[in-house]
């Protein structure tokens, strides 16, 4: 995105919006606002927090004047860093992709631009591309040994995978190790539309170095005669894996 | 009487759970040689409540790739998830037969025979020894 400024860029699976209150004329006057804003946040920001920081502000009240387009929470501003998520208070949007009270959560790109994504309730609780990832999970929140029943989108890249247990309790967004691919398989259907090409079903499993190992089984999404994701699939599904989780992911 | 799902387990299963010989610990090379199948990395034989958690799910199951092909069948009525060899690759024990029996939803979709009792299968990876 060109743009003098930092701008924020909130994405999901169905669409691409933006704040489109910005006015020339308030632009001006409140780049000075922010400015002051932004160099008093330096006093009380941890310093490894600061560049995160200034650049969520100018959006945040930049792009939408007096109307915050964010609620800051209780935290402040340094909680606003890469992976930190919040709610949006308010604000007018090109679509309706997101709305008040959705959560959100922030990533700085790799050139510095602010970004954050919708939260979806197809993805929440999962490890996903979809919308940029924004679903409040890490693999570094479960133990050694923990699967995700994944289904890829071979189409548009995207990759969903949701916790799976053999346990009688299910909590909510996991779904079973037995059959558990149907159901991640529909959530991502919800999120991102009909399939337009193939969908694979994997399983990622928590390694002991932190990394992620695949196995390539499953019945439901990739189907009785051949249960076992294509080999042409599987270097989609582990960069897919690798840019939604940060880790190395491997076949098992 | 141990219950799992609505099913009183074969007694020899409920009494190896009970004095903790079951689950076993069997490597991948045990499994090979009792099921004929090479396992996933996270094979399982399953705890108890693993039991109760995939039966009861099984129980519900209508996808016709779980309910196998050909002749060879497991109805989810009638059976106990026991393991599997990796996620959508379970075994169990077919309360149809007597004694009952234990079948593998194999790579080829039948729900193969694999032990022609619990005792036999327990037996086969040394539980108890």
């Amino acid at each position: 995105m060109a743009s003098a400024g930092p701008n924020i860029v909130v994405a999901d699976a169905r669409s691409t919006w933006r704040p489109r209150c910005v006015t020339s004329a308030t632009t001006a006057i409140v780049s000075l606002v922010l400015a002051i804003v932004v160099v008093l946040l330096g006093f009380v920001v941890p310093a490894p927090a600061a560049a995160a920081d200034s650049q969520l502000a100018s959006p945040n009240a930049g792009t939408c004047g007096a109307a915050r387009c964010f609620q800051l929470d209780g935290g402040g501003l340094s909680s606003k860093v890469a992976g930190s998520a919040f709610v949006v208070e308010s604000c007018v949007y090109d679509s309706t992709a997101t709305r008040a009270g959705d959560d959100v959560r922030v990533f700085l790109t790799s050139d510095g631009e602010v970004s954050a994504t919708r939260a979806t309730s197809e993805t929440t609780g999962g490890l996903t591309n979809v919308g940029r990832g924004a679903t409040g999970v890490d693999v570094g929140d479960f133990q050694v040994g923990q699967g995700f029943s994944g289904v890829y989108d071979e189409a548009s890249g995207s990759v969903l995978a949701l916790p799976s247990t053999r346990a009688s309790a299910l909590p909510e967004n996991w779904v079973s190790a037995r059959g558990g691919h149907g159901a991640v398989n529909a959530r991502l259907t919800q999120a991102i539309g009909e399939p337009a090409g193939g969908r694979a079903g994997f399983t990622a499993f928590v390694e002991a170095d932190g990394s992620l190992g695949v196995e390539w089984l499953s019945r439901s999404v990739n189907g009785l005669a051949n249960p076992y994701v294509p080999e042409a699939m599987r270097p989609g599904i582990l960069e897919a894996m690798a840019r939604a989780t940060g880790r190395t992911v491997v076949s098992r | 009487m141990t219950n799992v799902a609505g099913h009183d387990l074969p007694e020899i299963l409920a009494d190896a759970i009970a004095v903790g010989a079951w689950p076993p610990i069997v490597d991948q090379q045990d499994i090979v040689r009792v099921f004929g199948e090479v396992p996933e990395p996270s094979f399982a034989l399953y705890s108890l409540d693993e039991m109760i958690g995939e039966t009861s799910r099984w129980q519900v199951e209508t996808d016709p790739v779980y309910l196998g092909v050909g002749d060879e069948t497991l109805i989810p009525s009638a059976s106990v998830l026991i393991g599997d060899l990796g996620y959508d690759r379970p075994f169990g024990i077919d309360l149809r037969s007597d004694p009952p029996c234990i079948r593998l939803l194999a790579i080829d979709g039948r729900w193969r025979l694999v032990a022609e009792s619990v005792e036999v299968l327990l037996v086969r990876l040394g539980v108890g020894e």
